[in-house]
């Protein structure tokens, strides 16, 4: 056993601690055009799915319908499946490319309307954003959950093309959505043995989706 | 002390003679491709770094089967049966009892305004929160934050290793498995108390295993939602939760090396 140590020794530690708390301050930046471009563009996505959302007079299926437009119109979809699939997109054929990127764009889209499904007043809280280069920015939010503690962190990957914005990734407290879907589908391929086979998987996935949203045909 | 401490060494080595028996009955290793002939695949079994996935499949399933059964169930049971201010209860005591292991590893971590703040909240939420019940110390602005062992040597440079699912514990790798170990049985008073006293009291034994019990309901009843969303969205979940889990934990190693700073504001002209 120590000998307890004198408390004036702990008492002065403690304040240094506490100073040092105190002195700590936010950082301010500048921000670029891209990132202020890139915010607002977030903020307006998320006031357009709120309120598909909030409109009970839809049903499942329009609802999908319309987020699976909104999905399409706002997302690099193209851009995404082939970062998705990695080396294996230069080694498929072009039916192949074809089939893929539109079972991967429902695949996307039923995996959200799933997610959408269990809205409960969640409400996204745009924080801010910083640009990565010139056409590409962070936008930094968080989803705020009526009745609990924690808000989820989530950072929107953006790029600007000609003057209008797309987003490229999804980061949901630090697991992005495009790196978490390449592991998965290069495992995938690695089982079944080519991008045919992953088709093949997707497919049964997608089918899978509809089902479990009531959906038919 | 010595005895019981042996005794620990010997039953860790009786678990790592089973991991290597059945790593073999398993089928061993992943195929390493040949970098020669397939630089690109061999990037990404690089990138993978996973050299025991039959084995970590394996104990995989166990650990899905173990969730099915009882995890899972008693985590739904937490979260959707007990009354919210029981559990938010629970889960304040619990955070409040891991303070002294973050306290230390802010420490070791050289992150003495972090040190601070868990010791503030830790003085706060023990005496105003009610024995670490009510979490006071939010509310006066002393935000909680998690570190581990494992982050310590992350922040000391030593890298993960191979991914490595554990059973029960799910996945980690080496430097996490370590840093665990650690946790548990040294930077813990209680779990200290534990392991240091040959003969310890029957009162804190059962303590400490209804609060790794506790623990563990608590923590999967956080994961639920996010759990079965990328088990749903995920063709293989095997390895969508690996690369998952990766990414997580290194966001969270990334964070405790970051100093406090809020997002850039942007301004709207």
């Amino acid at each position: 056993m120590t000998r307890p140590c004198c408390p004036r020794v702990v008492l002065i530690t403690v304040f240094a601690l506490f100073a040092l708390i105190l002195a700590a301050q936010p950082s301010t930046a500048v921000a670029a055009p891209v990132a202020a471009g890139a915010q607002d563009f977030i903020q307006s996505i998320a006031n357009e799915t709120v309120s598909l959302l909030q409109d009970e007079s839809l049903q499942t299926e329009q609802r999908t319908e319309r987020l699976g437009r909104l999905f399409n119109r706002h997302f690099a979809v193209e851009e995404i499946a082939q970062f998705v699939l990695g080396r294996h997109w230069r080694t498929a054929s072009e039916s192949e490319r074809e089939t893929y990127v539109e079972l991967f764009r429902d695949f996307i889209v039923f995996g959200y309307a799933q997610r959408f499904g269990d809205f409960a007043g969640e409400r996204l809280r745009v924080r801010g954003a910083s640009a990565v280069d010139d056409n590409t920015a962070i936008v930094n939010s968080e989803i705020v959950r009526p009745g609990q503690q924690s808000n989820v962190r989530v950072d929107w990957r953006v790029m600007e093309t000609n003057g209008s914005f797309q987003i490229h990734d999804v980061v949901v407290e630090g697991v992005s959505m495009a790196q978490t879907q390449r592991s998965d589908f290069a495992a995938t391929i690695r089982q079944r043995g080519s991008v045919a086979g992953l088709n093949q998987a997707l497919q049964q996935k997608v089918a899978q989706l509809r089902q479990q949203l009531g959906l038919t045909g | 002390m010595v005895d019981s401490m042996l005794r620990r060494v010997v039953s860790l080595r009786a678990l790592a003679i089973l991991v290597v028996m059945a790593t073999l009955v398993t089928g061993g290793c992943a195929t390493r491709p040949d970098p020669r002939e397939d630089p690109e695949a061999y990037a990404e079994y690089v990138e993978i770094n996973d050299p025991l996935e039959p084995f970590n499949r394996v104990v995989f399933e166990f650990n899905q089967a173990f969730d099915t059964m009882l995890l899972k169930p008693l985590a739904i049971f937490y979260r959707d049966i007990l009354p919210p201010p029981l559990t938010r209860g629970i889960h304040n005591t619990l955070n409040n009892l891991r303070s002294p292991v973050i306290l230390f590893n802010d420490l070791l971590q050289g992150r003495p305004d972090r040190a601070g703040t868990t010791l503030a909240r830790f003085m706060v939420n023990t005496t105003l929160g009610v024995g670490g019940v009510h979490d006071a110390a939010t509310n006066l602005g002393w935000e909680r934050h998690e570190a581990d062992f494992g982050q310590t040597l992350a922040v000391w440079g030593l890298g993960e290793g191979p991914y490595l699912v554990l059973p029960f514990l799910g996945p980690s790798n080496p430097r996490d498995a370590v840093g665990l170990g650690v946790d548990s049985t040294v930077l813990d008073p209680l779990g200290f108390i534990n392991i240091a006293v040959s003969d310890p009291d029957t009162a804190l034994k059962v303590f400490n295993y209804s609060r790794t019990g506790t623990y563990a309901v608590d923590r999967r009843s956080r994961v639920i939602d996010a759990l079965d969303d990328l088990e749903r969205t995920s063709l293989d979940f095997y390895a969508a939760l690996r690369s998952a889990v990766r990414q997580s934990r290194r966001s969270f190693i990334e964070e405790s090396t970051r100093t406090f700073t809020s997002p850039a504001p942007v301004t709207t002209p």
